[in-house]
């Protein structure tokens, strides 16, 4: 069951995919040298985290960051798959997809201030479908390899079910068994992680046996997983939440119940 | 004096400003001679030209080692060194081995079963039942019955 | 079986492209210089052992550099300029320099791959970064070691540190504000920090060394020829520098041990008290005693070594890059790190500091109330005490006593005070950018810590 979810959940959150190419490297990178074309636009695929594909390490020197987008620079530079298919194919950057709702509840817009001006704050990031509870500076040590990133790469992870503060605490809503889960507007919040490396786990040794075979045998899997570590968690000030329409408040509670109740 | 200062060092946090990459150096030994250096020797020649263009930040050395083995030595800046045979690999084989050495961060292999590790301390603060609301355990039902009357 | 016509390393030797960071070993021997090894296993292609190679090496590159090199931008000149009329020059007696000349940084593997590690401008040259690694026990040469460098770029970070601090701790008391720049980039955390990207250091400076490598001279204890005795007489050599100077056999003057003043003499041979406004007004950066402007010691230790690194690293990209690159750099490595500001304090009278606080502030006098207790009569009672304000409470703290419990409270109350932290702030090194949206808000100055008299 628990295989068949993430199963599931990969299949249903495609990756960007790597164009591969039978090119030679000699050819490829004249064609790069001249970088006249521009590379084709996938046909939107949609991951479920927004990725921006840059292999440099850090970014200390803004300049240069600015000046080669991260489109440019993944021609720059080729990728992982390149090297198994030796070729410079440019990967076409993954379009993003949004978790945005029409309208947001009024107490958000109220009391957002307050939470934002009561730093540190910690979030329930979902990867996956899976919760994890980070602040900043945490390491995430993923159940699984995540294809498509590299070492040093930021991710935007905008889907996020709670994000709080010492006092006051935003929840995206319950859902009920079977239902759709719920998110916060990716509008209120910025999360994003860095690609720290992968990792390994120790040998895991397995001994298989069937009755009265008299024959043990042992099967080996070493399971390899990403990490990543949070670089950065903030939420939106008032006047880049100020454009955002409000469902009317319900009569029965006033703003200050509200947040008695949310602080409770 | 009225306030004491305790000396502290800050700590680490690798990726939150900048990112280092951990692995400081790979070296590569071959045969250039005995069959299980075949496909290190293609790797050489074909998939190391481009992996160590791609990974300037890795210093790679590549050492003849006649009549032995091929293997990698990956080696890290917390001081830990891994080792890698990679005899009768092929070369794709061998490009997934370095690639994930170079990823690595050179501690000792571990079995996690918590996925967050963190420093920080609870953000909501420790649960603390001497500021809860008093409860009267097992007296509610008379609370209730008061009530009523 | 494969074959090959010709062997494997002189094939590789034709596609070394610029920007990759591969060294290949034409011998399986390991080269040892006058019986002084580095640290690192090998040294990367060694131009004493067969310059023709290397020569030959770089041509062939330069031959070979395809257009798929070409487009990679790469912040290393191409091996293949001047240097190797140098290199068949001077690679004869590498020996005689006391430290590695710079056109050997064009061909060291490990610094290439530390300039990449740091992600550092193509505008940094890989000589520059090289010199930024020669201490000055390693070459009493200015032109040649970073002193210069490292006190440029001390002074650069700490102004970056204190102002980082200041502007968003306004409060916080100078002993304090002085533990935490310390913590951030006193010795012993840039120590830790040059080990944190991968800088090894050499166990003997040299010419002949590689030039990625840490150059310094420490005390080794084979140099200072051992003899029955020795660590006892280093044992009385100590103590005699830790006692006032009247008491010394020898010249007090000439000694100097960089550090806290724990032990200040006046000239009467009395110990005298080191006072904050002193600290303040003689001290360094630290609130320490400041080390000696012209004072060059013969030896030097590997966290004093790798703390001049980075100031000297620091001060190149300041120059190199200017105030934004180098103020990017210290929000990257520095002030990323984590530190915890409220383990930093020690009160020894809380309760009366709070007092003389509130009085300051015309504050309500504290108040401390017991606001929930378990076990009063039991072996491990649990009282839960708030100081009060007014109807404020200030803090609040748990202990096995009340007095315990009192004076937490009374901390947390302090800490709370000191600690505070304004919502937006504009630093005064912003405020010079024109292009930026932001203005400049004046900071929060606050009165200062409490004083007791």
């Amino acid at each position: 069951m628990f295989s068949r979810t993430i199963r599931k959940s990969l299949i249903g959150t495609r990756w960007a995919p790597v164009k591969t190419s039978t090119q030679s490297q000699r050819q490829a990178a004249a064609a790069l040298a001249t970088q006249s074309t521009p590379p084709a636009s996938e046909t939107n695929p949609k991951p479920f985290i927004k990725a921006t594909t840059r292999p440099g390490s850090s970014p200390s020197h803004p300049r240069d960051i600015a000046k080669a987008k991260p489109q440019d620079r993944a021609q720059i530079l080729p990728s992982y798959e390149d090297l198994r298919t030796q070729t410079f194919e440019p990967r076409a950057p993954a379009e993003p997809t949004t978790s945005t709702d029409a309208v947001i509840d009024s107490s958000v817009k109220q009391l957002l201030p307050h939470l934002r001006s009561q730093p540190p704050f910690f979030t329930t990031i979902h990867i996956h479908g899976r919760p994890y509870l980070v602040t900043v500076g945490d390491v995430i040590r993923l159940p699984f390899l995540m294809p498509g990133v590299e070492q040093g790469d930021l991710l935007r992870l905008n889907r996020a079910s709670l994000i709080g503060s010492r006092d006051y605490t935003l929840k995206a809503g319950a859902t009920k068994k079977g239902e759709t889960p719920k998110y916060l507007d990716e509008r209120l919040f910025t999360c994003r992680a860095r690609v720290t490396g992968e990792t390994q786990e120790p040998l895991r040794i397995k001994e298989k046996t069937k009755r009265r075979r008299r024959h043990v045998k042992h099967t080996k899997s070493r399971h390899k997983y990403t990490v990543l570590t949070v670089t950065e968690l903030e939420i939106a000030d008032a006047e880049s939440i100020a454009d955002l329409k409000e469902l009317p408040l319900p009569s029965t509670l006033d703003p200050a119940t509200r947040l008695q109740s949310l602080q409770a | 004096m009225v306030v004491r200062a305790i000396h502290a060092v800050s700590k680490p946090q690798n990726g939150v400003g900048a990112f280092v990459v951990q692995c400081k150096k790979l070296e590569f030994y071959y045969c250039d001679w005995a069959g299980s250096s075949k496909g290190m020797n293609s790797f050489i020649r074909h998939q190391l030209p481009l992996f160590a263009q791609r990974n300037p930040q890795v210093e790679m050395t590549v050492t003849p080692r006649p009549r032995r083995h091929p293997f990698v030595r990956a080696s890290y800046v917390n001081g830990q060194a891994k080792v890698v045979c990679l005899r009768n690999l092929e070369k794709l084989q061998i490009l997934d081995k370095v690639r994930l050495m170079k990823s690595d961060n050179g501690e000792k292999l571990k079995r996690v079963n918590k996925p967050v590790t963190s420093i920080n301390d609870g953000v909501r603060g420790i649960f603390s039942h001497l500021h809860s609301n008093k409860l009267s355990i097992g007296l509610e039902g008379m609370e209730l019955k008061k009530k009523k009357k | 079986m494969i074959q090959h016509q010709v062997p494997l390393s002189s094939i590789l030797d034709s596609y070394l492209a610029p920007g990759a960071n591969v060294f290949i070993f034409t011998s399986m021997k390991r080269i040892r210089i006058r019986g002084q090894l580095s640290t690192s296993q090998f040294t990367p292609f060694s131009p004493i052992r067969n310059p023709i190679a290397s020569c030959s090496r770089c041509k062939s590159t330069r031959h070979n550099s395809s257009q798929a090199a070409a487009s990679i931008p790469s912040p290393f000149p191409s091996p293949a300029i001047k240097p190797l009329v140098l290199d068949a020059q001077f690679s004869s007696n590498l020996e005689r320099f006391p430290s590695p000349p710079p056109f050997r940084a064009l061909q060291s593997a490990k610094l290439a791959a530390l300039h990449a590690r740091l992600d550092l401008s193509p505008k940094i040259p890989l000589q520059t970064l090289a010199r930024a690694l020669v201490d000055a026990t390693a070459d009493p040469d200015r032109g040649h070691n970073n002193a210069s460098l490292a006190i440029l770029g001390g002074d650069v970070l700490g102004y970056y540190c204190s102002e980082h601090l200041m502007c968003h701790y306004p409060r916080l008391p100078l002993e304090v504000l002085w533990a935490a720049q310390r913590a951030f980039i006193g010795p012993d955390a840039l120590g830790t920090i040059a080990r944190e990207w991968g800088v090894d250091a050499v166990r003997a400076p040299g010419g002949e060394v590689d030039p990625g490598l840490l150059q310094f001279r420490q005390e080794m204890i084979n140099e200072l020829h051992y003899e029955p005795g020795y660590f006892k007489k280093k044992r009385a050599e100590e103590l005699e520098a830790s006692l006032p100077p009247r008491m010394r056999k020898e010249n007090p003057n000439d000694d100097y041990t960089p550090g806290n003043w724990q032990l200040r003499f006046n000239e009467a041979g009395r110990p005298q008290r080191t006072t904050i406004t002193y600290r303040v007004m003689n001290g360094d950066q630290f609130g320490m005693q400041p080390s000696k402007a012209d004072h060059v010691p013969k030896h030097t230790t590997l966290q004093e070594a790798s703390s001049n690194f980075v100031r000297a690293l620091f001060a190149i990209i300041h120059l190199h890059g200017g105030q934004d690159v180098s103020k990017q750099f210290f929000r990257n490595h520095f002030s990323s790190r984590a530190l915890d500001l409220s383990k930093l304090f020690a009160f020894d009278h809380p309760n009366r500091d709070l007092l003389l606080l509130c009085l300051r502030e015309n504050f309500e006098p504290p108040v401390a109330r017991l606001i929930s207790e378990t076990g009063r009569r039991s072996a491990h009672p649990v009282f839960i005490v708030g100081v009060f304000s007014g109807h404020d409470k200030l803090g609040e703290g748990v202990g096995a006593s009340l007095l315990e419990a009192k004076t937490r409270a009374a901390v947390a109350a302090l800490k709370g005070w000191y600690l505070y932290s304004p919502l937006d702030v504009t630093l005064p090194s912003e405020a010079r950018k024109t292009d930026s949206k932001k203005t400049f808000k004046p900071n929060m100055v606050d009165p200062g810590e409490v004083v007791v008299y």
